[in-house]
C-alpha cells in the first residue's frame, strides 16, 4: 500500500522577526508533512516558534515578521505563491485556525451570531437566513445548548469553555480539510479542557480533517496526536510516531521534557526541571541551541553545526549527535 | 472521560438566558435612561442645557417671547415679540436690564436677549457642522492610516505633526486671514482644525485595536481587509468618536467666539456671542450687561458640552463605570 500524498507539506520554512536591527529567527528551517485525517502535534516550550509556524502556514505572519524562505504546499498548491485574494479564500474554507484565547479571539462588540455567520458569508454567497441556519448548525455540532438563543449573546456573556466552543464552531463551520489548533485548551480549567479535548477528538473522527495541534501540554498530545514534532528554538529536534516519541524519546530535550512532567503516582519527589532558559532567538550560534542546557553534550556538539533530523533506532527522527540510547 | 465534566455548563447558559429574558420586559428604555441620568447628574445637566440651546437655536428669536421672564407683561408689551436681533433702536442705547429688555440693550439699542438667543443658533450651527464633519473626516483618515501602516501611515502622521505643531488659535488666525470671513469659511476652518487631532487619536485607537487577536482570528477565517476594517475595527473605535464630538463641540464654539471676538469670524449683522463681547469692550465697566450675557452663554455652553462628554466617556468605558 502506498502512503496517501500529504495534505500539507512544509519545506525549509524560515520566519524571521526583524526589529531595531535585531533578527529573531522564530522558525529556522522546519520541514513537516501531514496527511488527511492525521493529527500532528507540535510541542515545545513558550517562545520556541510553534505559534509562528501555525501562522506562517496560513500566511498570517505580520510585520515585523517575515517568511524568509521555504514552501508551504497544501493539497498540491503552493500557498506562498498564491495571490492575497486566493489565499484569503483558502483561509477558513480549507484551512482554519483555533486560537489560544477564545475571549480575545472573539470581537467584543459583535454578537456570537454575527461572528459565526461571518465565516459562512466570507466564502459562500448565501442569504442572511441561510447563513444563520448554518451558524446554528455549527454551534449545535459543538454541543452548545440553545444555539438559536446563543446567537444573540455577546462574547462577554459566555464562559471560557463556551467561548472556546464558539471558536471551534467558527473554525469548523465550513468543514475545513486542515485545522490548526493553537493551544486550544491552555486558557481553560481542567474540567472544561477535558470537554474541549473530547470535542476535538470527535471532530477528528467525524470529519476526517487533518489537525496541526500546537501545544505545550503533553497530556493533550497523548490524547489527540498520531505523530509528534518537538520544537526547540525554531527547529524540529525530534519527530515521530506519538507512542514512540513518548515511550522512547531520542533527543535529550524530548527526554527532559517528558521527565519534567508532574506525576501523581511518583510520590514526594521534586520535579525534574530543565535547567537554564530557552535561548534568545536573536543570538543563535549555529550550534545546537539546546547545548547550554544539555546533560548529554559531546565534543561534536561544541564543534559542528546543529545536525539534521536523522533516523534513530527507536523509529523516530532526531537532530542530535548523542541521542538517547535504549538497550534492546 | 465522564460526560458530566465534558458537558457545557447547562446551568450557566440557562442562567444567562433567563437573566436576559427577565431583564428585557421589566426595564423599558425610559427606565434605563432614567437610571443612567441618576448616575450621571452632571452629564444630565449638560444634556439639558444643550437640548435647551438646540431648541432655542432652532426655533430662533421668536422663542424669546415665550421665555417667561416678564410673565403676562410680555403679552402687554408685544413689541418684545417683534424684536429681532438686528432691530436697531428698539430700546435706547446701553440700557440696563428691564422687563422690556431682560438682558439690556447694546450701543445701538438692540435687544440683547434677542441677540443672545439668536447667537445660540449661530454657535450651534457652526459648532455642529464643523465638529461632526471634522470628526468624521478625521476618523476615516485616522483609521485608514493606522490600519495601513507603513509609509502611508508615516506620510499622514508627519503631516498631522506639522499641522498640530501650530497653536490652534494661531492656525485659525492664519487660515481666516486668507479667507473672507463668512459663516461658511468659519465653519470650514474650524472643521479643518478639528480634523488633525482626530486623525492622531483615532489612529492610536486603531493601532491598539488592530493588535487584538480577534483581528487575526478574522483574517484566519478569510475575512477581507475591508470587512475587518469596517465590520470589526470600526465598531470598536466609534464610541471614541462620540466622546471626541462632545468634547470638541465646546472647543469649536469657543473657537468661533474667539474668531468673532478678534473680528475674523461671523460678519455683521449676524449675532455672535464672541463679537458681542468684543463690541462691548469699549463700554466696560459702565455697561456690563452687554458683555455679561453673551459671556455667560459661552461659558454655559462649553461647560455643558464638556460635562456631557465626560459622562458619555464614563458610560462608554466599562472600566470607569461606577467609579466616582
Amino acid at each position: 500500500m502506498t502512503p496517501p500524498p500529504p495534505l500539507l507539506q512544509v519545506e525549509g520554512l524560515h520566519v524571521v522577526y526583524r526589529e531595531r536591527g535585531r533578527a529573531s529567527r522564530a522558525v529556522g528551517g522546519v520541514d513537516l508533512s501531514l496527511s488527511a485525517g492525521e493529527t500532528l502535534a507540535v510541542v515545545g516550550e513558550s517562545g520556541c516558534g510553534k505559534t509562528t509556524l501555525g501562522l506562517a502556514i496560513l500566511g498570517l505572519v505580520s510585520r515585523p515578521g517575515n517568511i524568509d524562505a521555504g514552501g508551504v504546499l497544501f493539497a498540491g498548491r503552493d500557498l506562498r505563491a498564491l495571490s492575497p485574494d486566493d489565499l484569503r479564500r483558502i483561509r477558513g474554507r480549507d484551512i482554519s485556525m483555533i486560537f489560544q484565547d477564545a475571549a480575545a479571539g472573539l470581537n467584543p462588540v459583535l454578537s456570537v451570531g454575527t461572528q459565526v455567520e461571518e465565516i459562512v458569508r466570507a466564502h459562500r454567497s448565501v442569504s442572511k437566513r441561510e447563513a444563520r441556519d448554518l451558524a446554528e448548525t455549527a454551534l449545535r455540532r459543538q454541543g452548545l445548548p440553545a444555539p438559536e438563543r446563543l446567537l444573540s449573546l455577546y462574547p462577554f456573556q459566555l464562559s471560557g469553555g463556551m467561548a472556546q466552543r464558539v471558536m471551534i464552531a467558527i473554525a469548523t463551520a465550513l468543514q475545513p480539510r486542515l485545522i490548526i489548533a493553537d493551544e486550544p485548551t491552555s486558557h481553560l480549567d481542567v474540567t472544561v479542557q477535558a470537554g474541549i479535548l473530547r470535542e476535538l477528538q470527535e471532530l477528528k473522527r467525524g470529519s476526517g480533517a487533518a489537525m496541526l495541534l500546537i501545544t505545550h501540554d503533553l497530556g493533550v498530545v497523548a490524547r489527540l496526536a498520531d505523530r509528534v514534532a518537538v520544537m526547540y528554538a525554531g527547529r524540529i529536534v525530534e519527530s515521530g510516531d506519538a507512542t514512540t516519541v513518548f515511550s522512547r524519546p531520542s533527543h535529550p530535550y524530548t527526554a527532559a521534557l517528558l521527565a519534567a512532567r508532574p506525576r501523581i503516582d511518583a510520590g514526594d519527589v521534586p520535579l525534574a526541571a530543565i535547567r537554564g532558559a530557552p535561548p534568545d532567538l536573536a543570538s543563535l550560534t549555529g550550534l545546537c541551541a539546546f547545548l547550554p542546557r544539555c546533560s548529554k553534550a559531546v565534543t561534536a556538539c561544541r564543534a559542528d553545526p546543529w545536525p539534521q533530523l536523522a533516523g534513530q533506532p527507536s523509529g523516530s527522527a532526531a537532530a542530535c549527535f548523542n541521542p538517547m540510547y535504549y538497550a534492546g | 472521560m465522564s460526560t458530566d465534566t465534558s458537558a457545557i455548563h447547562p446551568a450557566g447558559i440557562e442562567q444567562i438566558l433567563a437573566a436576559e429574558q427577565e431583564l428585557r420586559p421589566r426595564s423599558s428604555t425610559t427606565r434605563k435612561l432614567l437610571h443612567v441620568a441618576r448616575d450621571n447628574p452632571l452629564g444630565t445637566f449638560g444634556l439639558i442645557v444643550i437640548v435647551a440651546l438646540l431648541v432655542v437655536g432652532t426655533f430662533g428669536p421668536g422663542l424669546a417671547v415665550s421665555i417667561p421672564f416678564g410673565g403676562p407683561q410680555i403679552v402687554e408689551t408685544p413689541r418684545l415679540t417683534s424684536h429681532a436681533y438686528d432691530d436697531i433702536g428698539v430700546g435706547t442705547k446701553n440700557e440696563d436690564p428691564s422687563q422690556a429688555h431682560p438682558f439690556g440693550t447694546d450701543k445701538v439699542g438692540r435687544d440683547m436677549l434677542a441677540r443672545v438667543v439668536a447667537g445660540a443658533r449661530i454657535s450651534m450651527l457652526v459648532g455642529f457642522i464643523s465638529v461632526v464633519g471634522g470628526i468624521a473626516i478625521g476618523m476615516l483618515i485616522g483609521i485608514f492610516s493606522g490600519y495601513s501602516g507603513g509609509w502611508v501611515d508615516s506620510v499622514i502622521q508627519r503631516t498631522v505633526d506639522s499641522v498640530i505643531a501650530f497653536p490652534g488659535l494661531v492656525l485659525l488666525l492664519i487660515l481666516m486671514s486668507v479667507f473672507k470671513p463668512s459663516m461658511t469659511t468659519v465653519t470650514l476652518v474650524i472643521m479643518l482644525i478639528t480634523v488633525f487631532p482626530t486623525i492622531r487619536i483615532s489612529r492610536g485607537a486603531t493601532l491598539s485595536e488592530r493588535n487584538n487577536q480577534y483581528v487575526e482570528a478574522a483574517k484566519s477565517i478569510g475575512a477581507s481587509s475591508n470587512r475587518i476594517l469596517f465590520r470589526h475595527l470600526a465598531p470598536n473605535i466609534l464610541p471614541l468618536g462620540i466622546v471626541l464630538m462632545t468634547t470638541s463641540l465646546g472647543a469649536a464654539i469657543l473657537a468661533e467666539s474667539a474668531l468673532s471676538f478678534l473680528g475674523l469670524g461671523i460678519p455683521e449683522p449676524n449675532p455672535s456671542w464672541g463679537r458681542d463681547i468684543s463690541d462691548a469692550r469699549n463700554t466696560q465697566p459702565i455697561h456690563v450687561w452687554w458683555a455679561l450675557f453673551p459671556g455667560i452663554a459661552i461659558s454655559l455652553t462649553v461647560l455643558a458640552f464638556n460635562l456631557l462628554g465626560d459622562a458619555i466617556r464614563d458610560i462608554a468605558d466599562p472600566r470607569l463605570r461606577g467609579s466616582r
